[in-house]
């Protein structure tokens, strides 16, 4: 997203570009439609409290909702902060390095750890799903139990994005390692 | 100790190498979890494991008011509101020597009770207070220590996303744990004013009290201000509300019997209109009304609210957190702030930072389990309770080690990963206290130790962003002012791991 295009800098072969282009530009997209997730987090228990104190006739619908709002808004937005560069980190020594050994450390802990637990992440959580799918699962957490699948498929969803974007940031870290020049800026975001 | 209990600290010594490397924090932790387990408890068993623990805090019930309360801050701050409470505290304090001091901490204090991140407090109050406070010729190391630590209130004063967090992993109730950082939290902020105000005390040439001319331009600069109806009523309906209710309260100690009205569960009386009328009318004549009625009135009847109804156990955080960040954006749209644009920068940026915090809560619940499963845990444990030392010592000394911890590390590694593992030597400590105000205690003392960690120089990042907006002042400056004020945090630490007191009496007054 943040590409910075300085004409000085040397810029890797436009297929390669374009790939990263495509893939962050995908994740910004899809992340536009995971946000709006925040409306009906916020509404359900508005609405339940104004339904409970004021009507005297709580919602049955509050508590589900807001499970699934906020599991979609937290597990799908993880893909966006890996963008961003947001998920925390130690400064301590990692300030100091060059760009050139940033590049390096994560095109490795990308390929040997990232990619790989994703994949395992995908693998576990997709038989959930279709089991839940297959038993037509519904929640238990209230009288109105709504089908449940949508939110076992967040988990394999989360995974296969964090997983494409995985191979957009290793593609980055590599340009990087090679020639010590980061193709984006992240900045870092404080809690 | 057996194979598994050895594997699991090799778990543990890898995961604190690789992520002193720098890679971020909860996919090594996945990772770690996911190998070390497998070797160690079976694939098959690891990979349950992990599904559940995933599932287990998608379905959490406390989890929701964390995007929520990020939320709500950041739509308090599109309104405009802390400029608006900046503002208005500079003029009322105009005539006190160091009075920019108080205004920033003030405003800080209680800006962030209705925030329940660091976040932007320190960039905003960077971009607003300090040109003023380099204007007036205050001093820069007390300004920008000042600065920096007003903003790290935001962490430990609730709506703290830290104590929500919290909560869950020492098993306490969360409204009790916001109550009980109210005495911490207020404690430090009087700490700061006090330092501030008794430098420039002694010292006028740090704080010098604002001139006549400078607060006619500010007392013109208000006044003159065009305001649009829905502001003003708002504002007024706001004060009148909290009038109502302090009156009310203060009539039903007296025993005055009077006509009640229930506004939802709270029995309200009629009576008390005559006196809350009475008390907000000296208001309506006096200069300062602007001031307090557009700037200060809106945003604490939203934190009376949202806080008021967690901490009396009438909602619970989550229902607080929606009506907290609905009521913000209605701040936002009243002070005609509200756009589509300010609402989507909002969410993504909530999006974001949730997804930061609680992902890592995802990573660290696996890591944990399988950490437990492994027995490693209980290793450390009795090796913790074997020190021959008193249990007040045993708790300095863990206090110790996460005042340390906190240089390199960020309080949701902490929180998640290093605290589930001193919890069981937590829970035996015998220190005269029933177990829950002892956990509420502990949890408070550890929100402050975090707390702290935002001021220490190597990785305070608070740092930064005063630096970027505030180029007077040298990074070096910044680390100095921020050095003073841990001091306080270190005395305050101290005081409050000696009184217990100071954190439990709001819970107990609630029970």
């Amino acid at each position: 997203m943040a590409t910075d295009t300085r004409a000085r800098k040397r810029m890797p072969p436009r297929g390669y570009l374009a790939v990263i282009r495509t893939i962050d530009k995908f994740t910004v997209v899809t992340s536009y439609a995971f946000v709006i997730a925040i409306v009906p987090l916020v509404f359900a228990n508005v609405v339940e409290v104004f339904a409970r104190y004021v009507l005297r006739a709580p919602t049955v619908w509050a508590l589900d909702v807001t499970t699934m709002s906020y599991a979609t808004l937290f597990m799908l937005g993880a893909t966006l902060a890996l963008l961003k560069g947001a998920h925390v980190r130690t400064d301590m020594l990692w300030e100091r390095f060059s760009d050139r050994k940033k590049g390096m450390i994560d095109s490795l802990a990308l390929l040997l750890f990232f990619l790989p637990t994703m994949v395992v992440l995908f693998v576990i959580s997709w038989d959930d799903f279709l089991y839940s799918i297959s038993i037509d699962e519904r929640s238990s957490s209230g009288a109105w139990t709504p089908i449940l699948w949508p939110l076992r498929g967040v988990i394999p969803l989360t995974a296969f994005m964090l997983f494409l974007q995985g191979i957009s940031e290793l593609m980055k870290s590599l340009w990087a390692w090679r020639t010590g020049e980061f193709l984006t800026v992240h900045e870092k975001i404080e809690v | 100790m057996g194979v598994n209990e050895a594997l699991g600290f090799f778990m543990l010594l890898s995961m604190i190498g690789v992520i002193f490397i720098g890679f971020p924090i909860s996919f090594t932790l996945l990772f770690l979890a996911l190998v070390f387990g497998g070797v160690g408890l079976g694939w098959e068993q690891t990979f349950n494991l992990a599904y559940v623990q995933i599932w287990g805090t998608m379905k959490d019930e406390i989890f929701p008011a964390v995007p929520l309360f990020i939320f709500m801050g950041f739509m308090t701050e599109q309104a405009g509101l802390m400029e608006r409470l900046f503002g208005a505290l500079r003029s009322l304090l105009a005539g006190v020597r160091g009075s920019l001091y108080m205004a920033v901490i003030l405003t800080a204090t209680i800006f962030a009770m209705a925030t329940g991140i660091v976040g932007a407090a320190v960039t905003v109050l960077g971009i607003m207070a300090a040109p003023m406070m380099l204007k007036a010729g205050y001093d820069a190391r007390l300004s920008a220590g000042a600065i920096a630590a007003g903003g790290t209130l935001g962490i430990l004063v609730p709506p703290s996303i830290m104590l929500v967090v919290m909560g869950p992993v020492m098993g306490v109730p969360v409204n009790l744990l916001y109550s009980a950082s109210f005495g911490p939290g207020f404690l430090l902020a009087s700490c700061y004013i006090g330092y501030t105000l008794l430098r420039s005390f002694i010292d006028p040439k740090l704080g010098p009290a604002m001139t006549m001319e400078e607060r006619k331009t500010a007392y013109d600069q208000m006044t003159t201000e065009r305001v649009r109806v829905p502001v003003v009523v708002l504002g007024l309906v706001c004060m009148l509300a909290m009038a109502y209710l302090v009156a009310d309260a203060a009539l039903s100690r007296l025993g005055v019997p009077s006509l009640t009205v229930a506004v939802g569960p709270l029995a309200v009386s009629s009576s008390a209109l005559v006196p809350a009328a009475a008390t907000t009318y000296p208001f309506f004549r006096s200069s300062y009304f602007r001031a307090i009625v557009l700037g200060i009135a809106p945003l604490s009847a939203l934190i009376a609210f949202t806080l008021g109804t967690i901490i009396g156990g009438l909602a619970t955080p989550t229902e607080a957190a929606s009506c907290g960040a609905f009521g913000a954006t209605l701040l936002a749209l009243v002070y005609g702030r509200l756009s589509f644009k300010a609402v989507l920068n909002a969410s993504m940026g909530t999006m974001v930072t949730v997804a930061m915090v609680l992902f890592l809560a995802v990573a660290s619940t696996v890591f944990g389990s399988v950490f437990t499963k492994l027995g490693s845990a209980n290793v450390i444990t009795e090796t913790l309770l074997a020190i021959p030392v008193g249990d007040w010592w045993k708790l300095a000394l863990i206090m110790a080690i996460f005042f340390i911890l906190g240089w390199p590390f960020e309080w949701p590694v902490i929180i998640l990963v290093f605290l589930p593992i001193v919890m069981p030597v937590i829970e035996k400590l015998q220190l005269g206290l029933n177990r829950m105000d002892l956990l509420l205690w502990v949890g408070t003392v550890i929100a402050v130790n975090m707390q702290t960690a935002y001021l220490s120089p190597p990785v305070a990042m608070s740092a930064y962003y005063l630096r970027n907006v505030v180029p007077q002042w040298s990074l070096g400056t910044i680390y100095k002012g921020m050095a003073d004020y841990m001091v306080i945090q270190v005395f305050v630490l101290i005081i409050l791991l000696l009184f217990p007191m100071i954190a439990l009496w709001l819970p107990q007054v609630i029970r």
